[in-house]
């Protein structure tokens, strides 16, 4: 019984292959791929890289071009999402992409460049302009424009010059 | 799930006080090696040892032999003072394999020496590493010394022919080692190494990652039922601190649960059949995995790695024409491949090959406190799901698969008629799951312990965190079914032929890799020559 079974089984012939990659075959609605960042959204926070269990996003300052590079490396992403839950701006979107491989390893990479401000006391670049835009329109707080040593320094002057006139 | 403490000595009795949860007592060493026995013999058996480095805290490492006691956990702490930590083995009173193992590892890991402990060497770090460095000691330095003594692994000489399996092996998805003892073709005894891929997690996670990141990398321990290994995680944090998750998120957790198992059965089905060499079986059983699988992209986003899990709930809901169109499908494509499944095996050459094969005798799996499916198919009636409920398995209807015979085919009927329990699962989750919110927020609190555990497919994992300081974890243990099944083979493969070892071997674990080769040292000649694995499996009786 089980061996004709098999037999009627094995020739009802159901076509299950698809002449992939010929034909492409897009990913389900919903599926996660490496996430996609929008140059134009992004402020350059650097609260994705926090978020990022693997390290796959990376935010450092480029001494020789003078810019914040936020760099995804797709190699070590695990395609968790959690970045764009992270997002203040939803700067980052879930692609649905899956076909990764390339023999061209820098193609690995996507990078987005921010703009530095530099502390106006000491010269050091310690945010990129546009998250700094966006931190000032939600606090007004002093001494943005100084770098964080620059303004706890500053803070310290002014509370010790109130107390007992420093200097 | 609760952690409670025991009140009063613990020499007076313990029992379970609610559903779920451990107790845990503090005991000292003439306590547990008068207890440990009593409660072995008892409800109870010994299920695992873990170690903790609370050095910093309390100067003391503290060693924890957890016992299965069916509606909860009991926990026997025992302090070992530091800095040369010595205890008593409880394998003098209790020679169970898991006993043995677990002491062995955190012998291995915190350096803390069992006397009368069987063991010799390394048992989890390769046999070359320096004997004084321990990795998860807290104050162990990020690189080994340089020099240190290595040890060597001693063997018994054996006057019989010994074929050697692994470490790189089709029948087990991680490295493992086995000696097969023969004389001819059956097969005398087994032995076993394991551990070739010990890869750090439990400390990784204690260093690296915050609470919220961790199920992301406890759903990379297993390649096929990685799922309810973050949801395991996630209910010990969220014992540890007291969170309620929302009852919609149960719900879905056990929705997923049940989809992890569906797929994971149909796969050692296929499994099972290749091994057999009837891989017709597999291409259709593969086939009708991959339903499943496309049903599991589509409500969470990937087809295994669902990245769904976070202590206090779940990171996205699932929308109620998903949970009710999957079920829906999954229905007609599980009776479907467990109709053809059952089909197939009753064809006169794959059923001899499962029957009278491999078994393991009711008392036996009940010592070796063998888990899940393998211990069902020994007529053991345990089921961490019934027994002690999570998620929303107290809420819903399901039976529990027991068969007697404890051979290769009881353990394929076992499977087979869960896989349809968990579509019975499924529906009723869909029909009966509360809308409402899918996460709790969650303040950390330092070091609380919390006990965590689900009914993965190949059975009971436990997981077990101390929180840290911040939102660091300060312990992570993490015993996987596997430890206790895979302890349970050398008795499995005890009588048969080499030709069933690999069907015995795969009945336990599904995994395959098909890059092994073997090597057959015939004892009389002293020949050797390698044999690829798929002849061994070609082999038949």
């Amino acid at each position: 019984m089980g061996r004709l079974a098999a037999i009627v089984e094995a020739l009802r012939g159901r076509a299950t292959r698809r002449s992939y990659p010929r034909r492409s075959v897009p990913a389900p609605e919903g599926f996660r791929g490496p996430p996609f960042i929008d140059p134009a959204a992004c402020i350059g926070c650097g609260a994705c890289t926090h978020a990022c269990p693997v390290d796959a996003l990376t935010l450092n300052y480029n001494a020789s071009d003078d810019v914040y590079v936020l760099e995804h490396f797709i190699g070590r992403c695990i395609m968790c999402g959690l970045c764009a839950i992270t997002c203040p701006h939803d700067a980052i979107e879930i692609t649905r992409e899956y076909e990764l491989a390339t023999s061209n390893y820098s193609e690995l990479f996507a990078r987005v460049e921010h703009r530095v401000v530099h502390c106006s006391a000491c010269g050091e670049a310690y945010a990129t302009a546009k998250s700094l835009a966006y931190a000032s329109a939600s606090i007004n707080a002093p001494y943005m424009a100084l770098c964080t040593r620059c303004r706890a320094r500053r803070t310290a002057e002014v509370i010790a010059s109130a107390h007992r006139g420093w200097r | 799930m609760s952690l409670d403490y025991c009140k009063g000595s613990p020499l007076s009795g313990l029992n379970c006080s609610g559903r779920g949860g451990i107790i845990v007592c503090r005991v000292s060493q003439e306590e547990l090696l008068s207890i440990a026995p009593r409660l072995h013999d008892g409800n109870c058996v010994l299920d695992t040892c873990l170690a903790y480095d609370n050095r910093p805290l309390d100067g003391a490492f503290h060693v924890l032999y957890v016992f299965d006691c069916k509606s909860c956990h009991i926990g026997l702490e025992l302090r070992v003072p530091g800095p040369v930590p010595v205890a008593e083995s409880l394998t003098k009173v209790l020679p169970t394999p898991p006993c043995v193992w677990c002491e062995w590892e955190i012998k291995d890991l915190y350096g803390i020496s069992f006397e009368g402990h069987p063991g010799k060497g390394h048992f989890i770090l390769p046999e070359s590493w320096p004997m004084s460095y321990h990795p998860l000691r807290k104050d162990a330095p990020p690189r080994p010394p340089a020099e240190g003594g290595a040890s060597r692994i001693v063997r018994r000489a054996i006057n019989k022919a010994v074929i050697p399996m692994g470490p790189y092996h089709p029948a087990l998805h991680e490295p493992e080692y086995f000696e097969l003892i023969v004389d001819g073709e059956r097969v005398l005894d087994a032995r076993y190494r394991g551990f070739f891929v010990y890869r750090g997690i439990e400390k990784l996670a204690e260093e690296k990652l915050s609470y919220d990141q961790v199920p992301l990398l406890a759903e990379r321990i297993c390649g096929i039922c990685g799922f309810t290994h973050s949801i395991a995680y996630s209910q010990a944090l969220e014992s540890a601190l007291g969170v309620e998750p929302p009852e919609r998120a149960l719900y879905l957790r056990s929705f997923l649960l049940e989809l992890e198992r569906i797929h994971s059965h149909l796969l050692w089905m296929a499994i099972m059949f290749h091994t057999v060499g009837f891989d017709t079986g597999f291409m259709d059983l593969m086939l009708y995995r991959e339903y499943v699988m496309d049903a599991a992209e589509k409500i969470t986003g990937n087809r295994k790695t669902y990245s769904m899990a976070v202590p206090g709930g779940l990171r996205r809901d699932i929308p109620e024409e998903a949970l009710r169109s999957t079920a829906e499908r999954l229905r007609s494509v599980v009776e479907k491949a467990v109709k053809v499944a059952e089909e197939y095996v009753e064809a006169d050459e794959i059923r001899s090959r499962l029957e009278d094969v491999g078994v393991l005798a009711r008392r036996d799996a009940r010592d070796v406190t063998v888990l899940g499916p393998v211990a069902r198919a020994s007529g053991l009636e345990v089921d961490t799901r019934r027994d002690k409920p999570y998620a929303a398995y107290g809420w819903l209807e399901f039976n529990t698969i027991v068969e007697d015979e404890g051979d290769v085919m009881a353990r394929f009927r076992v499977r087979a008629g869960e896989a349809l329990e968990s579509v019975r699962i499924l529906e009723q989750i869909a029909r009966e799951a509360p809308r409402g919110p899918v996460r709790a927020g969650y303040e950390p609190e330092p070091f609380r312990m919390g006990v965590g555990y689900t009914e993965a497919p190949r059975g009971e994992n436990l997981h077990f965190v101390i929180t840290g300081p911040g939102w660091r974890l300060w312990r992570w243990k993490v015993r996987a079914p596997s430890y206790n099944n895979i302890a349970a083979l050398p008795l499995m493969l005890r009588g048969y032929t080499v030709a069933d070892a690999p069907v015995i071997i795969a009945s336990i674990d599904p995994c395959f890799s098909c890059t092994d080769r073997v090597l057959v040292v015939d004892s009389r000649t002293g020949e050797k020559r390698l044999e690829s694995f798929r002849s061994l499996i070609r082999r038949r009786r």
